[in-house]
């Protein structure tokens, strides 16, 4: 074909060497007499090769298949036969892992007479993956001993460096082989279940899950006990001091059994307990039904994953009655023969109901709604043999998010992703769903069908993806969770936006609001969040991508403008805290026009005025707030305060329940007289903040008081004693940072284990201490600010804590002042030295409070 | 067959060792499933072999191992490669002082006791390459792949004929090569 032409001498030599293989050998005696005749050199070159193909025989087959037997010593295992290993001497071998050869071993010398298994990684170089795990295995296997699981006995390293394993020799045949060939009854083949059970909950007390639960790793003994074997691939639960690495899918090296792997271990997601619930499942499943829960189409790793990770199983009742070559191929050992018709009805009444339960629930898809504990399945088991109710119930969908996330707070942190990433593919699936249904154009209620489904599962997951949120936000340690929480989230909007058609407004105006709440999660300071407001920026910036056409194309949709002027003012928070004042100006304006026209529209009710209000407060923030990044213009920020304060006091007098609004007209009178003491007003000032004081005690005598209510009255009282101090008046200012002072520290008490409550105690101190000072009274001003640096102290003690070290230097700095007015330099100056000390080592703040 | 106008028919270099590491790993596994559950030293079914890898590889792992005769050529040349990484680690396994695993080899050695070995069988390909790279390839297809005259001669477009008389004359060019070498070696 594509070969370079040989040369004419060599074609030659060729057709001479074919001419005499035909004839007989006088004839080619006379035939290459002939040819030397003409050519010499030629001839004798036909010669040589023709003793050459005499001789040669069956050469080159005995060439290659000398090195195939070879290999096949080598990949078979054969070829280590007789060898010794430490004390050890290899028998045969028992099998081949994707990690290395089984061999029967005996030991060599006479201490101990009994067979072992002896593990050892094959080829020459193990990979640092493959020692890594192989190390782990051996840590995992000795903190391990149960009767139920096979021991370790030994382990090294062979001459040649390869690491091996000494492990107990089971005698005994695989469960399912066990149960099929002695037709044991159902009865038997549960308590030899729990057995296997006993076993696997011990595993997981010490924080060990097995990851590959299977009948070829779960030996019958000729006692009737069982074995587990083949830790291989088990890790120390997080926790245990080891870290956790994705399961391995690559075929060169592929360690999971996929017919037993959950749809948590085909994507790769966190591995748990659970994981082995849900192989017992599938192990309960095959030994009661006898056959595996699923049938795969065709054995493409994408078709394995969809099976598993989106079909639903058949109850094992119903699977008894069916032929077991129906949809698609079985796995590797399932039984060949249907039992008989007869045997099969028996079977199926003696698995519906309780049974059929139990192996579902162990079976379902998300980890958190199989059973919490391997325990709690075997305990389900013995109920049923002992005729009580179980726990299992027939799936619903009346599943209620919001109690399982009350229930489980903590403990479901590591399933979430695996929850989002499963609702993210049920989403996707739905969705295609009704895609095709209106393709077909298929009957009305078929489609309507598919519409529901579709958006009770954007529902759920939409509820996941920021209720889970919320719920976990507060809770220690849960960034980690939460970042993965809001990547999923991510990843599933992108697929949804990809995939949507771009004429349904709902599901657009769904996704803008998604991407926006995307982005308070990922750096919006108003809550909880990640503080990557790089990432917030880009997630509004795609909100306002769906929400801007989307207000335009739709002028009279009340709902899409106000979700775009939700994320003006989101984009602007963030534009603001990042240093970008015209950017978070510009926006914020645009939202509060929209708020604006938004409250005038016919359909205009309390919230939208309320939502104007709240839209000047923070263009008044952004204006000249001197606690917030603002343009330095104080007057423009008192003129908007002053336009939301009637708004608010019309809606608290329209309804005067409502305690939303009359909390923001309080903080609204803060700002106002913040403002008028900005521009030197402080007689204003003091009325405003004495209108705010009048309506915190209102709000913290009410029914609904609570912590944040009272703290909000000391900080009036602090406001109004600013206001005093400016105005001259030192005993209202002193008397209102005292009453300050009392609401703090009885906050505090209340509440020892706050921090915060702490820090406002602190705060408070030092500002009695400050007036104290300024109004003589040294003594005094000297013991607050003392007593708040010993609570800064205490608060900095977390060196992590960025803030707490700074206040604590501010602190040191001010008591290092009262210290120079009471004439005590060497005091002073050990404050000032020991506030540089922490100033060199503690990196400055952004923006920190009380700083433009 | 997913071929796209500007790709060559025949698998190019570029191709062979895209999908290589699959193949190698899949003629392997099967090489010792097949033999595992044997109990005499037959000659590796190597026929079997590659067409088992073929169907495997082309359906199970969604890879793009070309038309069956563009797959079983690449298969062949795999396969030689198998041949000469293992008796190459066999040889330095042997140096490396592996003492029980190279009596065993010994042991093993037929009785013919030719003992030519793949890796100067591998040189002495490399050198008739480039007399007649057909020859090369006809040597791979039926006597390392291990498929028929009828087959290798669909394979490369030729007679049987053809075939029968090119394996000929390259199974007497090469056992030339190899024991000339061993006399220039004793």
């Amino acid at each position: 074909m594509g070969e370079p032409e040989p040369s004419e001498r060599w074609r030659r030599v060729k057709e001479l060497f074919a001419a005499a293989l035909e004839v007989s050998p006088e004839e080619r005696e006379a035939l290459l007499a002939r040819a030397s005749a003409e050519d010499a050199p030629l001839a004798s070159e036909a010669a040589s090769l023709l003793r050459a193909h005499e001789d040669g025989g069956l050469f080159l087959e005995d060439v290659v298949a000398f090195e195939s037997r070879e290999i096949i010593a080598e990949e078979s295992g054969t070829s280590w036969v007789g060898r010794r290993i430490g004390p050890y001497e290899i028998v045969r071998p028992l099998g081949r892992g994707g990690m290395g050869f089984v061999f029967l071993a005996r030991r060599a010398d006479s201490e101990y007479r009994g067979d072992v298994a002896i593990k050892l990684i094959r080829g020459a170089l193990p990979s640092e993956e493959i020692l890594r795990r192989f190390r782990a295995e051996r840590q995992t296997l000795a903190n391990l001993s149960h009767p139920s699981i096979a021991r370790l006995l030994d382990g090294g390293r062979t001459d040649d460096g390869l690491p091996y394993l000494v492990l107990e020799h089971v005698d005994g045949e695989p469960i399912d082989a066990y149960c099929e060939s002695r037709r044991l009854p159902i009865e038997e083949t549960l308590r030899l279940f729990r057995l296997v059970c006993d076993a696997v909950e011990h595993a997981h007390r010490h924080l060990v899950v097995h990851r590959d639960l299977k009948p070829a790793n779960i030996f019958v003994t000729p006692d009737g006990g069982v074995k587990l074997l083949d830790f291989g691939i088990a890790k120390l639960l997080p926790g245990a001091g080891q870290e956790e690495t994705s399961i391995l899918t690559r075929t060169s090296e592929r360690v999971m059994t996929p017919e037993y792997a959950s749809p948590e271990q085909i994507r790769g997601e966190p591995v748990t307990t659970a994981s082995d619930v849900y192989a017992l499942g599938v192990l309960l499943y095959r030994l009661l039904a006898g056959r595996h829960p699923y049938r795969f189409p065709d054995a493409r790793p994408s078709e394995v994953e969809r099976v598993i990770c989106e079909q639903e199983p058949v109850k094992p009742s119903t699977a008894v009655t069916r032929q077991p070559d129906s949809g698609g191929a079985p796995p590797e050992g399932d039984r060949g023969l249907p039992p008989s018709r007869a045997v099969s009805e028996r079977l199926r009444r003696r698995l519906r109901g309780d049974l059929d339960n139990i192996v579902l629930k162990a079976l379902r898809k998300e980890p958190w709604r199989r059973y919490g504990s391997v325990d709690q399945l075997s305990e389900d088991i013995r109920r049923h043999l002992e005729g009580l109710p179980v726990r299992a119930r027939q799936d619903t969908l009346g599943y209620r998010t919001g109690k399982f996330l009350r229930r489980n707070r903590l403990a479901v942190t590591a399933a979430a992703v695996v929850v989002l990433a499963l609702l993210a593919g049920l989403a996707t699936t739905a969705w295609q769903a009704r895609v095709a249904a209106n393709h077909a154009r298929r009957a009305e209620a078929e489609r309507a069908r598919a519409d529901r489904r579709f958006n009770e599962v954007r529902q759920l997951a939409t509820a996941f993806l920021f209720d889970f949120h919320d719920a976990i936000a507060d809770l220690p340690g849960s960034t980690p969770a939460r970042e993965l929480v809001v990547a999923r989230a991510l990843e599933y909007l992108d697929r949804l936006s990809r995939e949507s058609p771009g004429d349904d407004p709902v599901l657009l105006r769904e996704l803008a609001v998604a991407y926006q709440k995307i982005g308070n999660v990922q750096g919006n300071p108003n809550n909880a969040n990640l503080g990557d407001t790089e990432s917030a920026l880009a997630s509004y910036r795609k909100a306002l991508a769906i929400a801007r056409p989307l207000a335009a194309s739709h002028p009279a949709d009340a709902q899409a403008q106000r979700v775009l002027a939700i994320i003006l003012e989101k984009l602007a928070d963030v534009e603001a805290v990042r240093g970008d004042i015209a950017s978070a100006r510009r926006d914020s304006a645009a939202s509060l026009s929209i708020f604006r026209a938004l409250a005038r529209g016919a359909s205009a009710d309390g919230r939208a005025r309320r939502s104007v209000a709240i839209s000047h407060v923070k263009a008044g923030d952004l204006s000249g707030h001197p606690s917030f990044p603002n343009a330095g213009l104080p007057r423009e920020a008192l003129a908007h305060y002053e336009r939301a304060a009637p708004i608010l006091e019309s809606l608290v007098q329209a309804d005067p329940s409502d305690g939303g609004s009359l909390r923001y007209l309080g903080l609204v009178f803060e700002r106002i007289g913040t403002m008028r003491l900005q521009l030197a007003q402080p007689r204003e000032a003091l009325t405003a903040y004495r209108r705010s004081f009048a309506i915190r005690e209102k709000l913290a005598a009410g029914a609904a008081a609570n912590v944040e209510a009272r703290r909000d009255v000391a900080i009036a009282h602090e406001r109004i004693a600013d206001a005093s101090r400016a105005l001259g008046r030192p005993r209202e200012a002193l008397s209102g940072y005292r009453r300050s002072v009392a609401i703090m520290e009885a906050l505090a008490a209340a509440d020892p284990r706050n921090a915060n409550a702490r820090r406002s105690v602190a705060s408070s101190y030092e500002q009695l201490g400050e007036a104290l000072m300024e109004y003589g009274d040294l003594r005094e001003a000297w013991s607050f600010h003392r007593r708040a640096v010993v609570l800064r102290e205490d608060l900095a003690a977390d060196a992590d804590n960025v803030q707490a070290q700074r206040e604590l230097a501010d602190s040191l700095r001010e008591a290092a002042g009262v210290a120079d007015r009471r004439g005590d330099d060497p005091g002073a100056a050990d404050l000032r030295a020991r506030a540089e000390r922490i100033e060199r080592t503690v990196p400055r703040l952004a923006v920190s409070k009380g700083e433009t | 067959m997913k071929e796209t106008g500007q790709e060559p028919p025949s698998p190019g270099r570029d191709r062979l060792d895209g999908v290589m590491p699959e193949i190698y790993e899949e003629l392997r596994r099967l090489a010792q499933r097949a033999m595992s559950g044997e109990r005499s030293g037959h000659t590796l079914q190597t026929t079997a072999l590659v067409h088992e890898a073929y169907l495997r590889l082309a359906q199970v792992k969604e890879l793009d191992v070309g038309s069956r005769p563009q797959f079983l050529s690449l298969a062949a040349r795999v396969m030689r490669r198998i041949l000469v990484d293992h008796a190459r680690a066999r040889k330095s396994a042997k140096r490396g002082g592996d003492a029980l695993r190279v009596a065993l080899s010994d042991a093993i050695a037929d009785g013919r006791g030719d003992g030519f070995d793949v890796l100067a069988l591998d040189e002495a390909l490399n050198r008739l390459a480039a007399l007649d790279e057909k020859q090369v390839r006809i040597v791979e297809l039926r006597f390392i792949a291990g498929l028929s005259v009828e087959e290798t001669a669909e394979l490369v477009s030729a007679s049987p004929t053809t075939i029968k008389r090119e394996s000929a004359m390259a199974r007497a060019w090469l056992f030339r090569e190899l024991s000339d070498g061993r006399a220039r070696a004793v």
